[in-house]
């Protein structure tokens, strides 16, 4: 389940898998919150209807909502989303992470972090950093 | 005027960042998130061109090595790395690659290196949020000669006007810096002018690039000042054109805004010596812009085509 999915990314029309925003909403329901006991379902940071998939132009948007406004944990939280995303989609997808509307005293901040590939790349390079994310992604699997 | 696919080259096993042109034109180095550095060569036979990996530079970076530039002369090739650390290859005659220097400084990752026209300075920038001017000394040695501060975040990438020492930052903070070494020099550079525009990230600049440009005095007579095109994650490439009549008093003003082109940021632009622009976006585009009426150093508002577009 770790492994970016083998017939994905191929060019071949006929290999192509179509995905939906449940399927997005079945991967990052069960990723824990980094300071709490539960799931981002439960917490009510990620629901279904955040989540937006334009499967034939290829893009993904999923909105998230920090549970208090000056969360500091919102890049985490953000940044756990695009990896299990990213881990498990065919890679012809553009993938946007945002927080929802509204909801974060630091939100345009945390959205140009969260959607910057560059810092992304390097933020993945930190083998700390990722264990902890993976701590997120995989504990309630 | 299409584009199409001439070759693709193979084999780096993660995200390619960065791919430079050696002066000569017959060799590329590309870098990747695989840590390594290639060098490609072009071997030309009986009408067909073909490429081939000539050399894998591995092993001394630690983590994905973001940008690479020949120096003017071609001997030398200098790879940034988001290990903080820039190394410095030398070519040999038999084409053989030698680490000759490890530049160490930067706090964090290094996104961009640059060549001035000489090939004496080489700027570099980091997430640190500083570029940094070394200087290559009689000797082969690189000394720090200039600390530039004044971003306010990350310095994406790094370029030199192609006459003058004069120096040219993009920035994550939306802005464009430039930078000098202050009359008297005494290795004092000071921020001369900020180019504010964009409305996100500034991934990338280029200067309008002549047929033949190779001294101030060409440029100076023949040229005038060649303008500055930048790309943005807000996805649109802004034209700048210097204006005034001294140089200190020249100030830099938006001639052209190229909008509505690409969905997505636009990380990479150049600008070939046939006055055509390019630009790479997170779209998978590839732009190609033309001067409307072959023009150069068109009005303000000058107009600018798309030429042809190549998609993934």
């Amino acid at each position: 389940a770790h492994q970016r999915n083998e017939s994905a990314g191929s060019d071949d029309d006929l290999n192509r898998e179509s995905i939906d925003a449940l399927e997005i909403f079945d991967l990052i329901r069960t990723i824990k919150d980094p300071e709490h006991p539960n799931t981002l379902e439960q917490l009510k940071v990620t629901e279904l209807k955040g989540i937006s998939v334009d499967d034939e132009h290829n893009t993904i948007q999923v909105m998230f909502t920090p549970t208090i406004p000056h969360c500091s944990m919102s890049t985490l939280i953000g940044l756990s989303i695009r990896l299990k995303i990213l881990r498990s989609v065919p890679d012809r997808f553009k993938v946007d992470v945002k927080i929802t509307p509204g909801t974060h005293d630091q939100e345009q901040g945390v959205n140009k972090q969260l959607n910057d590939k560059e810092r992304v790349a390097a933020a993945l390079e930190n083998s700390h950093l990722v264990s902890v994310l993976e701590n997120c992604l995989y504990g309630f699997e | 005027m299409p584009l199409r696919e001439l070759c693709s080259l193979r084999g780096h096993e993660d995200r390619v960042w960065c791919a430079d042109w050696h002066p000569h034109g017959d060799m590329i180095a590309s870098c990747s998130g695989d840590r390594t550095v290639r060098v490609w060569r072009r071997f030309d036979s009986a009408g067909d061109s073909s490429w081939v990996l000539v050399a894998t530079l591995s092993g001394d970076h630690q983590r994905t090595v973001r940008s690479v530039a020949w120096s003017p002369d071609g001997q030398l090739l200098a790879c940034g790395s988001f290990d903080a650390t820039v190394t410095i290859y030398a070519r040999d005659e038999e084409g053989r690659f030698t680490a000759l220097h490890t530049l160490e400084g930067h706090e964090n990752e290094v996104k961009g290196v640059a060549w001035d026209n000489e090939g004496r300075l080489l700027a570099t920038c980091s997430r640190d949020k500083s570029a940094w001017v070394w200087e290559r000394s009689p000797d082969g040695e690189f000394e720090m000669a200039a600390l530039l501060h004044g971003h306010q975040q990350d310095v994406k990438h790094v370029v030199w006007h192609p006459l003058k020492q004069v120096l040219y930052t993009a920035s994550y903070d939306d802005t464009i810096r430039e930078w000098r070494e202050e009359d008297g020099g005494a290795d004092e550079w000071a921020c001369t002018a900020i180019l504010a525009g964009h409305a996100s990230t500034v991934w990338a600049l280029a200067f309008e690039k002549f047929p033949t440009m190779e001294t101030e005095e060409d440029g100076a007579r023949d040229r005038g000042n060649p303008r500055l095109v930048s790309c943005s994650d807000d996805t649109t490439l802004i034209i700048w054109q210097a204006r005034g009549d001294s140089e200190r008093a020249r100030k830099w003003q938006q001639a052209c805004t190229l909008t509505g082109y690409h969905s997505r940021a636009v990380y990479s632009v150049d600008w070939s010596p046939a006055n055509c622009i390019a630009s790479a976006g997170g779209d998978d585009r590839i732009n190609v812009f033309v001067e409307e009426g072959g023009a150069r150093g068109g009005e303000p508002g000058g107009a600018w085509a798309r030429g042809c577009t190549a998609e993934k």
